[in-house]
């Protein structure tokens, strides 16, 4: 019996188990922080020869069952703040289709991949850095240490925060704020999104933890609810657009990922919070060296087909 | 351990999409000149790639040069250039008619592949293809040697001198070779050709034609992708949302995730 399997959109024969393994890593990461895992997925599955159109599209699909999976387990745990989710949501389409015209815009000025490249390297780096200092600091603290200054807080930010109209409460999340903030957050991330070409979970989660100020938890199952309903939007674009999405490299892939998912939903509940983000930070930081490498070192051919992530 | 069980129904009933041969073999077509084994590849939903033998006998003392060549197409690419230090996409770039597939191969004795009549090699395919875009000034050249390189690392284009075994008969030599041909082969019709050369001059040209085509199930999923993509779409979500929920309830049936 041949354990291969041809995937017809891509245009490959691939070995199953390569694709159920990288499956239930990705899945098992993305229960884990909530996080999709496109920014690590679709460079894998280009390495082992799917088209980047190919494996950007069909990632976004098997991202579909991976966050149906771990969204349905972090709602179970009283994990997701569907009100949150619902306003990042919106912002976020706001913000993506006006990141897609501020591309075509750059794509017109003829800079658009150095300034994509230079956003993500940047963007990875502050986020990466700030959550693990952070998060590092914190666990050095004693709870006690922690809570005063936590409420000692009263920054220019929070101010403004407070400032801001039609305050309401958001009780999953135990914060009281203005629905306008959310909208503008989701706003911002879906430019940025647009701009990297990702789904934008590793900007969104530091977003929620940092300047929405909601507990870690439910920031993985919010933040799992809002990619669910991006990457729904992203699939049936890709298969309408571009005709490319792979349904049989889909499939393998969420076999490995929804399973992954669970575990990963299951240990992030074991894990404390601040133990979560220095993970993340540390994975964020890895994928952003390993682009600025990319950046740096001399590809070894200078020319690559157009598309993907 | 019930979820384990579940779990692993599932990738049985995946697996037994991947039961049934690569390709369906056919019998060897000799065309008298030029013989292809199999003439007819088909992709199926296991298919890895597939080897075709070619044999053909030559007159003694000949030498021969053998081209496998897909269809020309056009490539859209991009190519990465440095700008303050760092290595990007410095612009778009189309290859046209560059063929999809090109592999070379020659018997041992052959030195150049420029015979006067028909030239043949990367060389010859330099003539052929051109490029349009964003080019690089004054480095025109390094595209093509760039695109080669591109085209070699996915196992499409490859240059095997010496690759064409020969082999002495009582009347003939004979010579033969096998084409490689890598899982991401395009379906379509490709030539192959033989150029029987004579202290260095092309004599004889023979061709052959090699048939890939998709059948089963990946032909249906490319049908419904193209030809019903809202539908393929849909479908392609639902899929997902459904494995995803069913996963979720398994585990969460299990009892541990609350």
């Amino acid at each position: 019996m041949s354990w291969n399997i041809y995937l017809p959109i891509a245009g490959a024969g691939v070995n199953v188990f390569i694709l159920l393994g990288l499956g239930g890593a990705v899945g098992f990461l993305s229960g884990l922080f909530g996080v999709g895992g496109g920014f690590l997925m679709t460079p894998l599955l280009m390495m082992i020869g799917i088209p980047p159109i190919v494996a950007a599209a069909s990632d976004s699909n098997q991202i579909v069952a991976a966050s149906a999976s771990a969204t349905y387990a972090h709602y179970r745990m009283g994990n997701v703040d569907f009100k949150m989710g619902f306003l990042l949501l919106i912002g976020g389409v706001v913000g993506g289709t006006l990141g897609v015209h501020l591309i075509a815009f750059l794509r017109a000025l003829g800079n658009a991949n150095f300034v994509i490249k230079i956003t993500y390297v940047i963007m990875l780096g502050v986020v990466g850095f700030y959550m693990f200092m952070e998060s590092l600091q914190n666990l050095r603290k004693t709870p006690v240490e922690t809570k005063k200054v936590e409420s000692g807080k009263s920054s220019f930010y929070a101010r403004a925060v407070k400032a801001l109209p039609w305050q309401m409460e958001f009780q999953k999340s135990g914060v009281f704020l203005s629905p306008i903030l959310p909208l503008i957050l989701g706003t911002f991330v879906g430019v940025l999104a647009a701009i990297m070409g990702v789904g934008g979970g590793f900007i969104m989660v530091p977003v929620m933890v940092y300047m929405l100020r909601m507990p870690m938890h439910v920031v993985v199952g919010t933040s799992l609810f809002q990619i669910l309903f991006t990457c729904v939007n992203v699939t049936i674009m890709q298969s309408m657009t571009n005709h490319a999405v792979d349904i049989t490299l889909a499939i393998l892939l969420l076999l490995g990922s929804t399973v992954g998912a669970q575990f990963g939903a299951r240990l992030s509940r074991r894990l404390k919070g601040d133990q979560l983000k220095i993970i993340l930070a540390s994975l964020v930081l890895v994928v952003m060296l390993q682009m600025l490498l990319g950046l740096v070192i001399t590809p070894d051919v200078l020319l690559a087909h157009k598309g993907g992530h | 351990m019930r979820a384990i069980y579940v779990y692993l129904v599932v990738c049985a009933f995946a697996g037994s999409f991947l039961s049934g041969a690569a390709f369906a073999a056919e019998t060897p077509a000799d065309s008298g000149y030029l013989a292809l084994t199999p003439r007819t590849i088909n992709i199926t939903k296991t298919f890895s790639g597939a080897n075709v033998e070619v044999s053909a006998d030559i007159p003694k003392g000949a030498g021969a040069v053998l081209e496998l060549i897909g269809p020309t197409r056009d490539s859209h690419l991009l190519r990465q250039g440095r700008r303050a230090g760092l290595w990007m996409s410095v612009g778009e770039v189309t290859a046209h008619d560059a063929p999809s597939i090109y592999m070379v191969f020659t018997t041992p004795d052959v030195k150049s592949l420029e015979t006067a009549d028909s030239p043949s090699g990367y060389d010859a395919l330099k003539q052929r293809v051109t490029f349009s875009g964003a080019l690089p000034k004054n480095k025109a050249d390094l595209l093509f040697g760039q695109f080669i390189k591109l085209k070699e690392s996915e196992k499409l284009y490859g240059s095997f001198p010496g690759a064409l075994e020969t082999k002495s008969g009582a009347k003939h030599d004979s010579v033969h070779g096998a084409l490689q041909l890598p899982s991401n082969v395009a379906p379509g019709s490709y030539d192959v050709t033989l150029m029987i050369l004579q202290n260095g001059k092309g004599v004889e040209r023979r061709s052959a034609e090699l048939t890939i085509m998709m059948t089963g199930l990946p032909k249906i999923l490319t049908n419904l992708a193209f030809n019903h993509a809202g539908l393929y779409g849909l479908m392609a979500v639902l899929v997902a949302l459904i494995a995803g929920i069913t996963v979720g309830l398994i585990f969460t049936g299990k009892g541990g995730a609350h």
